[in-house]
């Protein structure tokens, strides 16, 4: 055999090697979930049977499924989706904005910010909801404005932490380049610090979805939280397991989508 | 080389806060000339260096340029290279590069084909797409110099722009970009370390103490133009650097 031949089928085996390891990486990670869900099988039909709010993930997809599409879970879902939405974009909006600004303000400034932010953001807010309601009123607008609330802190937080910290000889340079205060923003500040804005966005989401939720939970006439609350007095265990798995499922999708968008965004950076 | 003076340092104090960085220096430079700036590290060379360049205000005294006070940066007719280089990760080589332009209002058009021509002048024509990260630390520096003579300014300030390199790399480095500046006639300031690629580079090299810096000493160069490495040879090289280096040293009072 050639040296070519022998290398052509050395890379061969090599990329045949690569594929078979893929393979059994993937096997070995929908083994692990299978083996969750069968476990979850057991303990529901075994000694969890009689429990009101535990169903059998069997049962979830039968009985669940048909109750998911009918219309008033669609309609709730819908309510919570849209909620989320405005509040998710009012986080990425003006969190991200307030970031950037409050990470260059001058330095003792910044630190007496990122003070205030820092004890907001250990602060658990559920004790305020309450408040928010007598501000906003009850409905659609108190429950954006608690996911906002609960979105933005750590968003603001981790962005002003990246925007102080981008490295004082790129914006010396572009100065050097003759880049105006607002270029200086625009093409070295904000894609310096993108790829912390990405990250800080998907823990913003997860927040966010969870402050919405929780307002739904605690006085909302309407939203999936709201019907959570409901399954859980009529004791159905079935269609109260299906809803959380949908809410699940959306949790999944966004962060999965955010979490593409920050690897494409910090490629650059190794 | 012209007798111009074309950049003019006036009595210049620097401080960073109550800290002095600089004190009283004066020097010219001409119009073409290389001027190495050299002393031991933290002794003030880099802060003069931006005083220059109109990134630090003096204290007291002033920096002319072509007969005007400097009092912030000049795209026009200054541009600077930093030690650590200061490429944008996030871009290419190519649009690292036309950053430059895209600063001072260039159309898009015209700065991808003057970035293209610099990167070709520094031999990099043929990884215009590369990131940063994917190129070795001497080709980011090429990038570097292909952005600080990109935008045409006839004045060209260095910080240390070889330090991250090996000795070896760092002198042929500094030969081809000495022929590079010679070809285009810039006026550049060096700030550097290494008395070697001080005494190989340079016109005159103005010789810093200890901080707080003051002038110790401004040394013509005696080596004609073109330089060629087989000058590092010459006798007349090897007195340069034991000058440079007795100079240095005469302050060093031993180990701290």
């Amino acid at each position: 055999m050639s040296a070519t031949t022998e290398r052509v089928t050395a890379a061969r085996s090599g990329r045949n090697t690569r594929k078979t390891l893929a393979r059994q990486a993937i096997a070995l990670r929908s083994a692990t979930i299978a083996a969750a869900v069968v476990a979850w099988e057991l303990v529901a039909r075994g000694p969890m049977r009689h429990n009101d709010f535990l169903a059998a993930p069997s049962k979830v997809v039968t009985d669940g499924l048909s109750f998911v599409l009918q219309p008033d879970t669609l309609l709730a879902l819908w309510q919570t989706t849209f909620r989320f939405l405005i509040a998710f974009l009012i986080v990425a909006v003006a969190g991200s904005a307030l970031g950037l600004v409050m990470g260059r303000l001058h330095r003792h400034i910044f630190l007496g910010a990122r003070d205030v932010v820092t004890v907001l953001y250990a602060l658990p807010m559920v004790p305020f909801y309450p408040l928010f309601v007598l501000w906003a009123g009850l409905g659609t607008r108190s429950e954006i404005a608690f996911g906002v609330i609960h979105g933005m802190i750590p968003v603001i937080l981790m962005t002003m932490s990246a925007s102080a910290q981008v490295e004082p000889n790129l914006i010396s340079s572009g100065e050097t380049m003759g880049a105006s205060r607002f270029q200086r923003l625009l093409f070295i500040i904000v894609p310096s610090v993108l790829p912390d804005i990405v990250s800080a966005l998907k823990i913003g989401a997860a927040l966010t979805l969870l402050g919405v939720l929780l307002a739904e939970l605690m006085i909302s006439i309407n939203g999936v939280g709201s019907f959570i609350t409901n399954q859980i007095t009529n004791h159905q265990a079935a269609w109260l397991n299906a809803i959380v798995l949908v809410v699940c499922l959306g949790a999944v999708v966004i962060n999965t989508g955010l979490g593409w968008i920050e690897r494409r965004a910090s490629r650059w950076r190794t | 080389m012209s007798d111009e003076t074309q950049i003019s340092v006036r009595d210049v104090s620097l401080s960073y806060g109550p800290i002095v960085a600089a004190l009283d220096l004066t020097f010219d430079v001409r119009r073409g000339e290389f001027v190495s700036l050299i002393g031991p590290s933290g002794c003030g060379k880099s802060s003069a260096l931006r005083a220059i360049g109109g990134l630090l205000s003096p204290q007291t005294g002033e920096v002319h340029l072509g007969g005007s006070v400097v009092r912030g940066p000049r795209p026009k007719e200054i541009s600077f290279v930093f030690q650590d280089l200061a490429l944008y990760p996030w871009r290419s080589a190519l649009r690292n590069v036309e950053v430059a332009l895209q600063f001072a209002g260039v159309t898009r058009k015209e700065r991808r084909a003057r970035a293209m021509e610099a990167l070709h002048l520094v031999g990099l024509g043929d990884v215009p797409n590369r990131f940063p990260n994917q190129l070795s630390g001497g080709m980011q520096q090429r990038v570097a110099i292909a952005r600080a003579l990109v935008s045409d300014a006839s004045v060209l300030l260095l910080d240390e722009p070889f330090a991250a390199l090996d000795e070896q790399t760092r002198l042929r480095l500094g030969g081809q970009l000495l022929t590079l500046l010679e070809e285009q006639g810039k006026t550049v300031v060096f700030v550097t370390h290494s008395l070697s690629e001080a005494a190989y580079l340079s016109d005159r090299i103005v010789v810093m103490g200890p901080r707080p810096a003051t002038i110790k000493e401004v040394i013509s160069v005696p080596l004609p133009r073109p330089r060629h490495p087989s000058m590092m040879r010459a006798p007349e090289f090897h007195e340069l650097t034991d000058r440079l280096s007795s100079l240095l040293f005469e302050d060093d009072r031993g180990p701290s």
